[in-house]
């Protein structure tokens, strides 16, 4: 197992994947896998993150290769019957086309054992009350890089509101122009400055 | 002694050049970012009105901001008494340069334009060899050679031309590869990463070279929109900075910063986010001329102790901004002066946002409001006053 969070740790993907059939092979069990190996792999890397003392494209490589250990590993998960530790969906707001704060978030949310809908970038608000009805989340995470963007969030969530959906979910909002003050101002439930902040606050939510 | 007595553009001129030469100024110099399109565009927004034909339309773009730089021209010496040199900049966002190999730019009525990549997510790394090398006229770049040379004929030769904006290799081959795989091929494909860097590196080259052309003074700075005089350098945007490790940073763009530097004399290196960790590898840029950066992300204090007194450094503080720890800019104006051991090269970029000054000044006096606005706007001038004053 220590092999395994090393692998993910240092973002090889090809030998992730191999090392994962490996233990299923010899019979380890793949709740044990995901759980001792995937997810804390994936956490150690999210809290170097968070610290400093790891980057972007390390974090992109490491999330890169615990999807492959996961593709390895997602059928034996179904056959146990182990369920994701919830369902996110997450999304760049409209007008807005920056995607490597979103894509952070979902990598990391996917590592900690979240089913998570990646909506993509320039999301309407009709797009993400569309998709909370289509797959019923319990948390909705918005995203935005501009000054200009980050004033959809708050018609996203007032779409959200006037669609009746508001109490089904919990909306986190993150991007480099937010802070705390603005999530207030417009409804947010939670407000996250890293990728890190917002799986901690996943896993409180669910 | 009266540190501010001298206000023609001459002397504003001369004092930036004694900055660059990094001479112990008796006061720090301090300017308001009020590069006319980007001012105008800010009014803009606010107004919810287009600014598609801003960017577009050279028309536009030019009346507009000579009706700026008129309004500028009135205030400064009344309230700001800034450093800051009034400019032409033929402005059309942060792709021109990805648009020279094929990027698509999109100019959306309520926002600045952007940008799609040519080289999209999942797509094989190899497709950058099939990137024909971008010609100086490729995509917007020849509008911009245009709009720089009308400009300049038009305006008589009253204002310097700034450089368009500047996107430094590596943000523009951000742009040209989908992001998250260009960072990943870092580790992957980094012959390819380092195909692409080539190639970016010689278009701003090219670029810049032909641009001096068009122009009777090319200011070669973008932002901050300082007064650099040509041969002293180029401002590059290089918000790689504060996402890479220094490692990667140091492979993947320091040799080509260092081969930018090299060709006009110097770079002056902008980023947004926090790049403390970057410092050191900053210290192996070849002519260093200059870093600037925002105070809520990347300490003051950091970037003075690594590279102050060495080159000149400009941190920039908004009203807008949220500063830890500090209420207003003032505040952290104040804190900066304090923590500085000397003037070399020190110029503080701080403001309240520049459309708002614009905006505020073309409203009706009569209207309390407007009054209201216009007076804080005048104390703002007058407080960086007194606070520089106090520290000199």
């Amino acid at each position: 197992m220590e092999l395994l969070k090393e692998l993910v740790k240092n973002g090889d993907a090809g030998e992730t994947a191999g090392r994962v059939r490996e233990l299923l092979t010899g019979g380890t069990d793949p709740e044990v896998i995901m759980k001792e190996a995937l997810i804390p792999a994936m956490d150690e890397v999210g809290d170097q993150f968070q610290a400093g003392e790891a980057f972007v494209p390390e974090m992109l490589i490491a999330a890169r290769a615990m999807q492959s250990g996961l593709d390895v590993l997602k059928p034996a998960l179904a056959e146990s019957g182990i369920e994701p530790l919830g369902k996110v969906i997450v999304g760049t707001v409209r007008g807005d086309l920056h995607d490597i704060g979103k894509n952070l978030v979902v990598m990391v949310l996917e590592g900690a054992g979240f089913e998570v809908v990646d909506l993509g970038i320039d999301v309407s608000p009709d797009q993400f009350v569309e998709a909370i009805k289509e797959h019923s989340p319990q948390i909705v995470g918005l995203s935005a890089l501009l000054t200009t963007t980050m004033l959809a969030m708050r018609d996203t969530i007032d779409a959200v509101k006037e669609a009746g959906l508001r109490g089904q979910v919990k909306i986190m909002v993150g991007g480099a122009p937010l802070r705390q003050e603005y999530a207030d101002e417009i409804g947010a439930d939670f407000y996250g400055s890293d990728s890190t902040a917002a799986r901690n606050y996943a896993k409180e939510a669910v | 002694m009266d540190i501010w007595k001298d206000q023609s553009e001459e002397a504003r001129k001369e004092r930036w050049k004694a900055l660059w030469a990094m001479q112990d100024l008796p006061r720090p110099l301090w300017f308001i970012p009020a590069s006319p399109v980007l001012a105008v565009s800010l009014d803009y927004f606010r107004k919810k009105r287009s600014v598609t034909a801003l960017f577009m339309d050279r028309d536009v773009q030019l009346n507009e901001s000579m009706k700026f730089n008129r309004f500028f021209e009135r205030v400064q010496p009344l309230w700001s008494r800034d450093d800051f040199v009034l400019h032409l900049q033929p402005q059309m966002g942060v792709g021109v340069f990805a648009s020279a190999f094929g990027c698509e730019i999109k100019f959306p009525w309520n926002q600045m334009p952007w940008s799609r990549p040519v080289i999209e997510a999942g797509e094989p790394a190899e497709k950058v060899y099939e990137l024909q090398p971008p010609q100086v006229r490729s995509g917007l770049l020849g509008d911009i050679l245009d709009f720089a040379e009308y400009f300049d004929r038009k305006a008589g030769g009253k204002y310097p031309i700034a450089m368009t904006d500047l996107q430094g290799p590596m943000d523009t081959a951000y742009l040209v590869w989908d992001s998250c795989d260009f960072m990943v091929a870092m580790y992957d494909h980094p012959r390819e990463v380092h195909h692409l860097m080539r190639l970016c590196t010689d278009l701003v080259i090219d670029f810049v070279k032909e641009f001096r052309k068009r122009v009777r003074e090319m200011v070669p700075a973008h932002f901050p929109p300082v007064y650099l005089p040509d041969g002293l350098g180029i401002t590059v945007s290089e918000d790689a900075l504060a996402v890479l490790s220094r490692p990667l940073y140091e492979e993947f763009s320091l040799p080509y910063l260092n081969e930018l530097s090299e060709e006009f004399g110097g770079i002056i290196i902008h980023s947004c986010g926090n790049f403390e960790h970057q410092l050191p590898a900053l210290q192996k840029v070849r002519g260093l001329r200059g870093i600037n950066f925002g105070v809520s992300e990347t300490r003051f204090e950091a970037v003075w102790e690594a590279l102050g007194g060495r080159t000149a450094v400009i941190p920039h503080c908004s009203s807008e901004m949220v500063v830890e720890d500090f209420k207003t800019p003032f505040e952290w104006v104040e804190h900066a002066l304090k923590a500085k051991t000397h003037n070399k090269g020190l110029a503080l970029m701080v403001a309240p946002m520049v459309g708002d000054i614009y905006a505020a000044g073309r409203k009706k006096a009569s209207r309390g409001k407007a009054m209201n606005d216009m007076i804080e706007l005048l104390m703002f001038g007058r407080k960086m006053r007194k606070l520089i004053e106090r520290y000199s």
